[in-house]
């Protein structure tokens, strides 16, 4: 018996896919974060432009990551209490709750970063001029940066870009692996 | 305030929950106070990302010193505690391990010798339901065979079995509180490789599987969402009344107890030791020894990946792992560092998260991760190498200067390993890799120094001048007020702590049980 021939569907509770609940015109309403992202609903606790560039980053470490939704989940996750919060970053001892202090600093440094060296936003860099200001992240040793450690931001965004990309049911069809949920994430993410 | 009760338990975790079924099951009236929310084991979603809830939520641990011990990732928060995701496996502490001084002059000794706690061990294994098999773990301290056979062994595991066998080395099945079949009306395990976000089937023994459902069925009560923040004692300061605690709505309570048990993991309980100075202990309760928060213990943990060209299959199984290697178990087998060592090999592996693929190579960004996430589905193998760390008093959790909402002041660790655990930790690295290569992958590699385990810092003994609690792992300074968990743990052995403390909690719960009218009255 391999896994995948496990009749796996009895064990199956609710089959809906995780989904965020966004606030549209003041109705909550469930999407996934690729809808939410389809639909452009409007951030509330990033600034649009730092969640367009967050996107941009994200997608250059995992291409697809933009339209997966990585800037409105993480928008998402920036507004719930810290203890309910999904993001990866909560486990880091040098994060410290509220995590838009992490995520808006890091943003911020990386958007003065590039326009100190490239006079332009990322999203409009050569994928060489992308390459190099993300090596130096994960090295530590980006220049003129005054965010949060440089490996670390590099890697909790990566692991969001991850997480809409390949953390869900959707990703691991993707991957060609069985999701074998014994209960589904029925709400929010 | 509540009606008086017999037992207060702070923690509903893998130590509160014994307590609590033991002492209600003996007709006492048990209060459990949780500081985190309600659960059940319908909200464990399967999923890496919603499995975040459960850990750490808590105001932060502040972490200083050298070393990090990973606070938020190793802590629970809510009913079931860390336990309620933890993987399950639980392998014995050996008796070296508690008698290190006397053998090795190095570490300390715990106040009793295996002998003592194997009954407890044997009852522990019988009421949850260990699978594994002892004849085959050829390392395994006396004790009963376990009461169920060994789990899956998938070519993920087979896989590093070769590599084992190739270095001359032993595997055997885990001992992994999972079940292989149906168990005292619980169901067997699926292998869907969920653990970490919690097991809703109950076939993994979290306490909402085992000993919660036994403390309510006989009368327990559990309430969420009340802070624990210190232990009020009477006017002479040498009998515990009962607890104040916190609930989200700002509230300062106080439950009047006859008996106190503090079972809120590691740190919090040194904290809340430390926060219920008053004039009778002005350096925190329980303190006469100066040792409380001391002696905290972790293990340094390797993990250690490889690609395979065979299919691994490994987002299926257990997340503890399938096999088991404690060849480097003997303190001196390693030369120049002292302690022991243990594999668990064959570690169910998802995508994201941590552990998942993604985080074992953390360099690779862009198509090429795409393609590693793409190969690491279906051909990556992980295993987790453990390591012993010895006893530093430096080694602390002491009160921040930083106040939590409640005005509680936060914990601030200090922690560094010995250079003893860095060395087995490098060790372990490199005989990892060698491992995964001669098992055939094409690419072998692990990750950084990681904290396992969290122990120490409220340490029995049998001398009050040198440790916190007694053999029961009680205080010695105030007699009805016991530490549940790891805590009370002199030394780390390299073996994963929640088997251990569930033995030590029973002995504890059964002597505050037996001796009832003396400890109480
Ligand atoms: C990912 C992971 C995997 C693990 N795998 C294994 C494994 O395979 N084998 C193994 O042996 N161990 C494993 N562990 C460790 C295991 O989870 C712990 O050893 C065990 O849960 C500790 O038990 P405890 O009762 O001391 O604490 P917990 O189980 O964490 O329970 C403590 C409880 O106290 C509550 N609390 C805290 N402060 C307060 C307060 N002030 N007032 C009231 N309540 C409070 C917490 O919210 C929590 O619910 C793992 C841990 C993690 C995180």
């Amino acid at each position: 018996m391999t896994p995948d021939d496990i009749n796996r569907r009895k064990f199956v509770r609710n089959t809906g896919l995780g989904a965020l609940a966004f606030n549209i015109g003041g109705v909550s309403t469930l999407l996934t974060p690729r809808e939410a992202y389809a639909d452009g609903v409007k951030f509330t606790s990033l600034a649009a432009e730092d969640a367009a560039l967050l996107a941009a980053f994200a997608d250059h470490l995992l291409p697809g990551a933009g339209a997966a939704g990585i800037a409105h989940f993480v928008d998402h996750q920036l507004g719930v209490d810290p203890q309910e919060c999904l993001l990866m970053c909560k486990y880091f001892p040098e994060i410290k709750a509220p995590f838009d202090v992490f995520y808006n600093g890091g943003i911020g440094a990386l958007r003065d970063v590039v326009t100190h060296q490239y006079k332009k936003p990322f999203g409009a860099l050569a994928a060489a001029e992308k390459d190099a200001i993300t090596n130096d992240l994960w090295q530590g040793s980006i220049e003129n940066w005054s965010g949060p450690p440089p490996p670390l931001f590099y890697m909790m965004v990566r692991s969001d870009a991850v997480d809409v990309v390949y953390g869900t049911k959707d990703g691991f069809d993707e991957l060609n692996i069985p999701y074998m949920a014994h209960i589904m994430p029925k709400e929010k993410w | 305030m509540g009606d008086k009760v017999d037992v207060v338990v702070a923690g509903s975790g893998a130590a509160g929950s014994v307590f609590a079924a033991t002492l209600a099951e003996a007709g006492r009236s048990v209060l459990v106070l949780e500081g985190g929310k309600s659960r059940t084991l319908d909200d464990l979603y399967s999923s890496q990302i919603w499995a975040r809830r459960l850990k750490w939520g808590a105001p932060t641990v502040e972490e200083t010193g050298k070393h990090p011990i990973w606070y938020n990732f190793n802590a629970g928060h809510g009913y079931g505690g860390a336990a309620m995701h933890h993987y399950g496996v639980w392998p014995r502490y050996h008796p070296e391990d508690m008698r290190s001084r006397t053998l090795y002059g190095r570490a300390l000794d715990w106040p009793f010798e295996y002998d003592v706690l194997r009954p407890f061990y044997d009852q522990v294994q019988e009421d949850v339901g260990i699978a594994g098999d002892a004849e085959a773990e050829i390392w395994r301290p006396p004790g009963a065979p376990y009461p169920l056979p060994p789990i899956l062994v998938n070519e993920h595991g087979m896989a590093f079995a070769k590599g084992f066998e190739a270095k001359g080395l032993h595997t055997s099945p885990i001992p992994i509180a999972v079940l292989s079949r149906d168990y005292k009306g619980r169901p067997a395990c699926i292998w869907d490789g969920w653990c970490d976000a919690g097991c809703p089937t109950g076939a993994l023994a979290n306490p909402l599987a085992v000993y919660i459902p036994r403390a309510v069925a006989a009368g327990a009560m559990l309430q969420a969402e009340s802070q624990v923040t210190r232990v009020m004692m009477n006017k002479r300061g040498d009998r515990a009344i009962g607890v104040e605690y916190y609930t989200p709505d700002g509230l300062r309570h106080m439950q009047e107890a006859e008996t106190v048990v503090l079972a809120a993991f590691t740190v919090e309980n040194p904290r809340i030791l430390l926060n219920s100075a008053d004039s009778s202990a002005p350096s925190g309760l329980a303190n006469s020894s100066g040792l409380v928060g001391r002696y905290l213990l972790s293990h340094a943990a390797v993990m250690v990946y490889g690609m395979f060209p065979q299919a691994t299959n490994s987002f299926f199984g257990t997340t503890g792992g399938q096999l088991f290697n404690q060849d480097a178990f003997d303190k001196q087998s390693d030369a120049g560092a002292y302690g022991s060592r243990q594999w668990e090999i064959g570690l169910a592996t998802k995508p994201n998260d941590l552990l998942g693929i993604a985080m074992s190579r953390p360099d690779i960004y862009g198509q090429s991760l795409h393609k590693f996430m793409h190969d690491g589905a279906r051909h990556i193998g992980a295993m987790v190498g453990v390591c012993e760390d010895q006893p530093n008093i430096d080694n602390r959790v002491e009160l921040s200067t930083t106040k939590d909402r409640y005005g509680m002041p936060q914990a601030r660790t200090v922690y560094q390993y010995s250079d003893d655990a860095l060395k087995l930790w490098e060790i372990a690295g490199k005989e990892g890799v060698a491992i995964t290569k001669a098992a055939g992958a094409t690419d072998a590699w692990h990750g950084p120094l990681g904290g396992q385990h969290i122990m120490g810092g409220t340490i029995m003994g049998s001398d009050p001048a040198r440790s916190v609690v007694n053999q029961f792992s009680q205080t010695h300074d105030v007699a009805n007020l016991f530490i549940g968990g790891g805590g009370v743990f002199p030394t780390s052995s390299c073996v994963n702590s929640t088997f251990t403390l569930h033995a030590t909690s029973l002995m504890s719960a059964q002597h505050l049980r037996d001796h009832w009218a003396a400890i109480a009255a």
